[in-house]
């Protein structure tokens, strides 16, 4: 399978939003060589003759109809957060 | 002594008035107390367990009866607790509360339940040790030396060592069945789609579900049965009534699946001594034993590791450090908020998961990784469908060990194949029961997996059933 | 600048108008207080799960029928990840590879021209939330997480300004016909994003800059012009365009380029554990398709060939799926044609315009309408009168014969009586008469209203005109 690259780990952290020390890097790298070892049986079967199960259920059309329920309580879900004012979740001034 | 009973003798006790709520519960929580050590709870609820002894007590005054009215019993730190935190031994959630309740939690309270406490797990669920928790380890009720097995190690403990008279577990990828197996209990996971997954903290959503850890079959089919059931807020809730198992008490006529590939000749020979001790007691008695096979076998580690890793990689995307949980103090910038929290208040191996997860799923990836493993695991769930379909279940170890010693894990890449007898049921959606069948060397527990046809776990139970009461083991 | 080929695809963003959100019960709602319109589902908390809105794939579907799109059998749910504070649960659930609509077209005329835009897709996904930016700090209100939301892309089949804002024109009154969307711009339920390349005559296609976010026609057309005069210049200057996002300020005029991030494309699609796919019979859709009315197009047409109104009057009746609703309804129950439309045109569109709004909010049913232009038409009332009865009868189920007589307007036809009248005035004002009958024929409208005065209006103003001459020419 693949080969993997320091390159690779630091995009997949980027992906992650996880900052890896050059250690971490490195123990990442020895991980994922490792897995990608164990991921060898994956090649053993014809690829292209096996549809792919994304849902192990037959269920479809599971829908509910378009009513509005009561309202939930704003305070129970801002009293979650880190940083908030009255009404709203606070993050630092975001930059586009 | 109280606590030492089923979970049906304190049902009936307290039905009858031998000894109220209150008491029951006080001897539970005094228990959790003694055996604090293990470190099986990550939040006592003290307070709210007595309040809710105490309704219950009211309860039974008046005259109700509910299932579980006035029973102690443990949920797992990742099912949503309204009011009581619920941190997936996590320290990003180590402050979380969650503004509602789980289905099965409701369930739970609906049928009167009282909950003591929160259990202890791997962080997320990830792990199979349950030493990966940010509240640190749980220990092993049977010999604390030992790990407990995960994620779900704490209800395991709990439950094993008397703190609850059941708990709830999740189970991924073995999480119920291995600790199960590893304390000397019994621990269902039930087909996915059985139990509303709705207030569980995803972990793996197409792979993740509730179930049951108790001391006996009987007790823990009750708890299934009050927690199982349609839930119109989980889509993936199968409607209606599901069962289509059957529930008998003889053997005759029974057929029991042995699958090749899920007895290597590598196989540790305690364990397959005690399974195949297993196996004659139920050829022995009436049941006929069935070779087959999963030919597939040999990719279910690798297809799990993806799947599992690859979702997972997107259901913790949400802990960002703004709607809940911990954010990392000195945030200048968006950017800070994002990568200082999560590097922070992740674990190492919550970390390995989510980074494995984003590269099966990257671009240049997807089809090696990601779409061969949902093809792969269409292999598997056929080669299940084909093996059921000549018996009523499957017999297996449910793990390749027992309970090994604490801190000993091995590089993190060998630890997954411990989870190798186990996962293959998760890709598949069947139910998977765990149940001791024996000591190994040391006088640890050796557990044995029962692997059913979707929603026959009431034929999982009558077969476990017969063996807890007549194996004598 | 003429030498180069302009090449614009758009990828259009509308709210549907349900009553509840796409995945949880909260409500479907322009406004609100931040954050009052939220639960721990569309706010993204731990252990939540999303149930589908039944409505808003029909809504979807029936976008589809009305651009005349294959409609899929089989449609599943992904999702798409990205972090942005918007977005709570780090991903936006949407269809990736097997959407509700697959192909469609819209025609529609620009510069007195027909053209036709083909649309390469319709899907359904959620709305994020919306960030409030203060001094030092962003607000993040998730009122909108979750509300459905069409996303229509087209093929690049644009190829000006006026073409792309003739062609959202076009698909917003589609879009409004069918009862689907507001399409209103000031709310943001409609936006666009715009691909725009340019090349040389029979060279392949530039290199495209995707503009996000365009939220009102107008900037769709500053965005795009804006974009052409900047890609000519890099070109004309030997530079090579750079594949990138950009965003368009509305208050400089100006787009800017976003910093780009390495992980910017790669959202890691991957089908949506906790939804079951969509499957629809032909039945299903059928149903849908028969529940479409008549398209602003049709209608237009309609009205110019059938009803024989001008091409102006036509546009004013169709901008707006309410009026031409009424319209139809009135000429339906009797009413002729280019008596409604001028009615509705002056009347009904002037009283119904909010200021700042868009569309016309019809205070009257097709009933009630029909009524006032008969009894205008029979001389029970003047037009002048008939706008105290719309007042009155304007969002009642009060009939306007009713109105007619509570405000006691009913006018007097009575030619003998009127006469009189007419009589008494003429005597009352003799100078003016003189005027008249040294020829100074302005004077008639004098008398007229001076009699009108005497009577509140309630005079059949034909009858007394004819009175005033003749007894004036005595
Ligand atoms: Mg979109
Ligand atoms: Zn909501």
């Amino acid at each position: 399978m693949e080969k993997i690259t320091p390159e690779t780990i630091r995009h997949t952290a980027t992906l992650s939003r996880i900052i890896l020390s050059e250690e971490e890097e490195k123990g990442m790298e020895k991980h994922f060589a490792a897995l990608l070892r164990q991921m060898e049986p994956l090649d053993s079967f014809d690829a292209s003759a096996v549809p792919a199960t994304a849902h192990i259920l037959p269920a479809v059309n599971v829908l509910r109809e378009d009513r509005a329920g009561e309202p939930f309580d704003r305070e129970k879900l801002l009293a979650c957060a880190p940083e908030r004012d009255e009404n709203s979740y606070i993050v630092p001034r975001v930059v586009e | 002594m109280t606590v030492e009973k089923t979970l049906l003798e304190i049902k009936k006790d307290l039905a009858e008035k031998k000894i109220s709520s209150l008491e029951a519960t006080e001897a539970t929580l005094a228990q959790i107390e003694a055996k604090a050590d293990l470190g099986s709870y990550v939040t006592v609820c003290a307070d709210e367990a007595r309040a809710a002894a105490k309704e219950a007590d009211a309860r039974i005054a008046a005259g109700e009866d509910l299932p579980l009215l006035g029973v102690p019993v443990a949920v797992k730190d990742n099912i949503c607790t309204e009011g009581v935190r619920t941190t997936c031994a996590s320290r990003f959630l180590e402050n979380y509360v969650p503004p509602y309740d789980a289905f099965v939690v409701k369930k739970l309270k609906a049928a009167g339940a009282v909950i003591v406490g929160k259990t202890n797990m791997d962080e997320f669920a990830m792990g199979s040790a349950s030493e990966f928790s940010a509240f640190g380890p749980v220990k092993n009720a049977v010999d604390p030396s030992r790990v407990p097995g995960g994620s779900s190690g704490g209800s395991a403990a709990a439950v094993a060592s008397f703190q609850a008279y059941a708990a709830l577990g999740s189970d991924t990828g073995g999480s119920i069945r291995q600790p199960a197996s590893f304390n000397g209990v019994v621990g269902l996971k039930p087909t996915y789609s059985a139990v509303s997954r709705f207030g569980l903290v995803a972990f793996a959503s197409s792979l993740d579900q509730i179930g049951p850890l108790a001391r006996t079959v009987d007790d823990c089919k009750y708890v299934y049965d009050v927690i199982k059931g349609h839930d119109p807020m989980d889509s993936t809730s199968a409607p209606g009534d599901i069962d289509r198992g059957e529930k008998f008490d003889s053997l005759k006529g029974r057929r029991i699946g042995v699958a090749k590939e899920f007895f290597p000749s590598s196989l540790d020979s305690g364990i397959k001594a005690a399974l195949d001790k297993a196996i004659k007691f139920y050829e022995k008695n009436g049941a006929e034993i069935v070779e087959t096979s999963i030919k597939s076998f040999d990719m279910a580690l690798a297809c799990y590791y993806i799947l599992s890793s690859a979702e997972a990689s997107s259901n913790l995307s949400r802990y960002d450090g703004i709607k809940y949980g911990r954010r990392a103090a000195g945030c200048k910038s968006l950017q800070d908020i994002y990568y200082k929290s999560r590097t922070e208040f992740f674990g190492p191996e919550v970390k390995r998961r989510i980074m494995l997860g984003n590269f099966v799923l990257s671009s240049g990836y997807y089809d090696a990784f990601y779409l061969r493993a949902s093809k792969a695991r269409t292999l598997i769930k056929n080669d299940f469908e084909a093996a059921l379909s000549g018996c009523d279940a499957l017999i297996c170890p449910t793990a390749p060990t027992t309970a090994y010693e604490r801190g000993k894990q091995a590089d993190p890449s060998d630890a997954y194949l411990g989870d190798v007898f186990t996962v293959p049921v998760n890709i598949a959606g069947l139910p998977g029961l765990s149940l001791r069948c024996g000591a190994d060397a040391d006088g640890l527990p050796i557990g044995m997996q029962l692997i059913g046809k979707a929603y026959c776990e009431e034929t999982l139970f009558s077969l476990a059933r017969i063996f807890e009461r007549e194996a004598a083991v | 600048m003429s030498d180069y080929i302009v090449t614009i695809g758009l990828e259009v963003h509308c709210e549907l108008k349900t009553e509840s959100k796409l995945f949880c019960s909260c409500v479907n709602k322009f406004g609100g207080e931040p954050n009052s319109h939220t639960c721990p589902i569309c706010a993204g908390h731990p252990g939540v799960m999303p149930v589908l809105n039944k409505k808003a794939v029909e809504y979807t579907v029936k976008a589809g029928c009305a651009i005349g799109s294959r409609i899929s059998r089989f449609s599943k749910w992904d999702r798409k990840n990205y972090f942005y504070p918007d977005l709570p649960k780090a991903w936006q659930t949407s269809q990736y590879d097997l959407p509700l609509c697959v192909g469609g077209e819209v025609r529609f005329d620009v510069g007195g021209e027909e053209k036709t835009v083909r649309l390469n897709r319709i899907h359904l996904e959620e709305d994020a939330g919306k960030l409030v930016h203060g001094a030092g700090f962003t607000a993040v209100d998730y009122n909108r997480c979750g509300v459905p939301l069409i996303e229509c892309v087209t093929e690049p089949d644009i190829h000006s300004a006026d073409e792309a804002v003739a062609f959202l024109e076009e698909l917003a009154g589609i879009f409004r016909y069918c009862g689907i969307s507001d399409c209103k711009m000031q709310e943001g339920s409609i936006r666009a994003d715009v691909n725009l390349s340019l090349s040389r005559p029979g060279e392949p296609l530039g290199t495209r800059t995707e503009t996000k976010n365009l939220n009102s026609f107008r900037s769709v057309r500053r965005a795009i012009e804006a974009e052409i005069a900047r890609q000519t210049e890099v070109l004309e200057s030997g530079g090579k365009v750079v594949q990138e996002t950009r965003h368009f300020d509305d208050a400089s005029g100006t787009g800017y380029g976003m910093r780009s991030k390495e992980d910017a494309q790669d959202y890691r699609y991957f089908p949506e554990p906790d939804l079951m796919p969509v499957v629809l019979s032909d039945a299903d859709i059928d149903a849908i398709a028969a529940s479409l009315p008549e398209l602003k197009r049709a209608r237009r047409a309609r009205y110019t060939s059938e009803l024989g109104l001008s091409d102006y009057d036509a546009d004013v009746l169709t901008s707006d799926p309410a009026v031409a609703d009424l319209f139809d309804e009135t000429v339906k129950l009797g009413a002729v044609a280019k008596k409604a439309a001028n009615y509705i045109m002056s009347e009904i569109m002037r009283k119904g315009k909010t200021e700042g709004e868009d569309g016309v909010t019809v205070g009257v049913t097709g009933a009630q309408l029909s009524d006032i232009l008969s009894l205008v038409e029979k001389g029970e009332i003047n037009l002048v009168a008939s706008k105290d009865v719309l007042d009155k009868i304007w969002q009642t189920d009060m009939s306007a014969s009713e109105a007619v007589d509570k405000l006691g307007l009913r006018q007097n036809n009575d030619a003998g009586e009127i006469e009189k009248l007419v009589r008494d005035i003429i005597a009352a004002n003799p100078g003016p008469a003189d005027d008249f009958r040294k020829g100074n024929e302005k004077v008639l409208s004098f008398f007229v209203g001076q009699l009108m005065k005497a009577t509140k209006g309630k005079t059949n103003p034909k009858i007394a005109g004819d009175l005033v001459r003749k007894l004036l020419s005595e």
